[in-house]
């Protein structure tokens, strides 16, 4: 399969449910074997173009390609996806082994071929001798395993997860994410991932669909989006980000740093800000160091994060710097900031 | 040993209450098996000696064997037929958007509050316009409106207990409508159909007032007892018979009861 290939193709898809839209005018491909995200707050509407997917939801307009065919009059049960559910609705009256097995019936597997499927199941999940077990004897992390295993045993083309790390703890979560990304190499199947999380989706991701109020704002790269972001909305959505008017930033930074874009204002990510306790000399070309007044100080552990009130206005900036630079100041010491031209994104009003 | 919180505790009131109220409940009804053992013909006390010979008569009317095979001809009938009849109407009530649940769902269990001789006179008089003659066909057609109530109220806490993504997640493996049905949705609810069954069998093989209106000359069980009161000597027969109906009833009410909750509890610990 070539890695350019279109797996889905979402064509103008709109979901009503009575007046509301859930998702409105959602257009983009999905490729072949790529791990793909849906991220955006609770309500976004991700869940709802999941089920789109899925075939539990029929699109109120558009329509939806899988590897070139309509979906629209395809049921559930004969498309080429599978689907990791969010509380992973394992049943209940099944042990592991039938559960990852529910699959199989249609196939008319003799009993050692199908036994060999579900014990190669079970390996791939790291859950080996796990198969008699009681649906009700599994932990959290077991269970979400298990609903992975029975939803890739019948090879599908797409696998579908909604918020599959969600009722994880944070360890566990962290644990997973890195299994999930090995296993989507090694089976070399298209994902698509909903989830609310964006570290999580930045971590899983080749790439993002940023969604709020049912819309797709932006479609990019993990990198892409956190460096490139379009809107305000994204900008706020994946990180942190500090958002100032240009004049301030052609203070900062001279008008040469303006000169690119027609900007409403200006992004600039926390860790791209150097904080100084002493007035910085001015460099040749670039404008003068942003004084301020210290008031917070946050120890994350690997970072530090400091709150900036700018001088002369109430514009408050984060900032942060990596433990091995701390700044030894309390809050209302005056300090100065600067950054690099490059670090700064100018964005439109939305 | 678990200490236990105060709330827990056994409450002496309370325990005096249940007790109360058992014995109001059930001392009348103990009059029954505690006579069909009298060795005398009328209830009275003292009791002058003890016999099972009323038992032994009792099965050597074949009056009475009919009417047991007809009884259990009907409520057999009543509860396959009101169970899968309230399979479909819990499922949808908790699984669609009806419009108008609320009022449906009361509607549904009217028959549980209205007197049964209200609905049996209205089914007679709507047999007899249709001129259907009255059989144990119209008995179980009436049972069957009393036994519904009971079984949708068994089923109903059995769908909402569990995930609709259960169903949902079938379907994505590969299995249609009908099959989910059989590998998802009867597994899971099947100690609510077991009590269903239990249940709605015992109401129609109680029931009296229906059958009444409804019967033809094929008698049940509780027909054949009024009958048998207008007869004085036969009134320990009916005391023995009344036990073994007692005790019967009670046996499958008790059970049902118990495997209902048994299966709830199980689907509930999951988490
Ligand atoms: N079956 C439905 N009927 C009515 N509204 C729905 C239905 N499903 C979802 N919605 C609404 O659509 C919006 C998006 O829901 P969803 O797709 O579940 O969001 P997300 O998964 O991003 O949290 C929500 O406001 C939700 O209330
Ligand atoms: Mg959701």
């Amino acid at each position: 399969m070539n890695s350019a290939a279109t797996m889905i193709s979402i064509r103008n898809v709109t979901k009503r449910f009575g007046v509301f839209a859930a998702v409105q005018d959602a257009c983009f491909d999905i490729r072949a074997g790529e791990f793909f995200s849906l991220l955006g707050a609770s309500g976004s509407g991700k869940t709802t173009l999941l089920r789109i997917l899925a075939g539990f939801e029929a699109a109120t307009e558009g329509e939806v390609h899988i590897d070139g065919a309509p979906m629209d009059a395809v049921p559930p049960h004969q498309r080429p996806v599978n689907m990791v559910f969010q509380n992973y609705a394992i049943f209940p009256h099944l042990n592991v082994r039938d559960n990852i097995g529910f699959g199989l019936r249609k196939l008319k597997l003799d009993k050692a071929e199908r036994a060999r499927r579900i014990d190669e199941m079970l390996e791939l999940i790291k859950l080996p001798g796990f198969g008699d077990r009681a649906s009700d004897q599994l932990s959290g992390g077991q269970r979400q395993r298990v609903a992975l295993a029975r939803a890739l045993i019948l090879r599908p083309k797409v696998l579908l997860l909604d918020e599959p790390l969600g009722a994880l703890d944070k360890q566990l979560r962290e644990q997973m994410q890195t299994e999930l990304r090995a296993l989507q190499r090694s089976v070399g199947i298209t994902f698509v991932l909903v989830t609310h999380d964006q570290e999580e989706a930045m971590a899983l991701s080749d790439r993002i669909a940023v969604m709020a109020d049912g819309r797709v704002l932006q479609i990019d790269t993990p990198a892409g989006l956190y460096e490139r972001p379009k809107t305000r909305r994204v900008a706020s959505f994946v990180g942190s980000m500090n958002f100032l008017p240009g004049d301030l930033a052609v203070r900062a930074c001279g008008q040469a740093a303006w000169q690119h874009g027609k900007a409403d204002f200006i992004a600039i990510r926390p860790e791209r800000i150097t904080l100084h306790t002493d007035h910085p000399a001015d460099q040749a070309g670039a404008g003068q160091p942003l004084p301020g007044r210290l008031t917070d100080r946050v120890y994350l552990g690997e970072r530090v994060q400091y709150q900036v009130q700018l001088d002369g206005c109430a514009q408050h900036l984060a900032v942060s710097t990596p433990n091995t630079a701390p700044v030894v100041a309390d809050p209302g010491t005056p300090v100065w900031l600067t950054w690099p031209a490059e670090a700064m994104i100018p964005l439109q009003d939305d | 040993m678990i200490r236990r919180h105060h709330f827990h505790r056994p409450n002496r009131g309370l325990q005096v209450y249940a007790v109360f109220f058992m014995a109001l409940l059930y001392a009348p009804i103990m009059f029954i098996p505690l006579f069909s053992f009298s060795d005398g013909l009328y209830i009275r006390f003292p009791i002058e000696g003890w016999t099972l010979r009323w038992y032994d008569e009792l099965l050597q009317r074949t009056a009475v064997l009919r009417a047991l095979e007809n009884s259990v001809r009907v409520a057999g009938s009543v509860a396959v037929v009101s169970t899968v009849l309230g399979v479909f109407a819990a499922k949808a009530l908790v699984r669609y958007r009806v419009p108008g649940k609320g009022p449906i769902l009361g509607f549904i269990l009217l028959p549980l509050v209205v007197p049964p001789i209200i609905f049996g006179v209205a089914l007679l008089l709507m047999v007899s316009w249709l001129q259907i003659p009255l059989s144990l066909y119209t008995i179980a057609a009436g049972h069957i409106i009393i036994c519904l109530p009971f079984a949708i109220a068994t089923l109903l806490p059995r769908f909402e207990g569990y995930d609709a993504a259960m169903e949902e997640a079938a379907a994505d493996l590969g299995e249609n409508g009908w099959w989910v049905f059989w590998r998802v949705t009867v597994p899971i609810i099947l100690p609510g159909i077991v009590a269903s069954l239990l249940l709605t069998f015992t109401v129609s093989f109680d029931e009296f007032v229906m059958a009444f209106f409804l019967g033809g000359t094929d008698l049940t069980l509780p027909l054949y007892v009024w009958g048998q009161l207008r007869i004085p000597r036969a009134f320990p027969v009916v005391l023995a018979l009344g036990t073994l109906i007692l005790l019967f009833s009670f046996v499958l009410v008790f059970l049902g009861l118990k495997i209902g909750r048994r299966g709830a509890i199980k689907l509930v610990d999951r988490d």
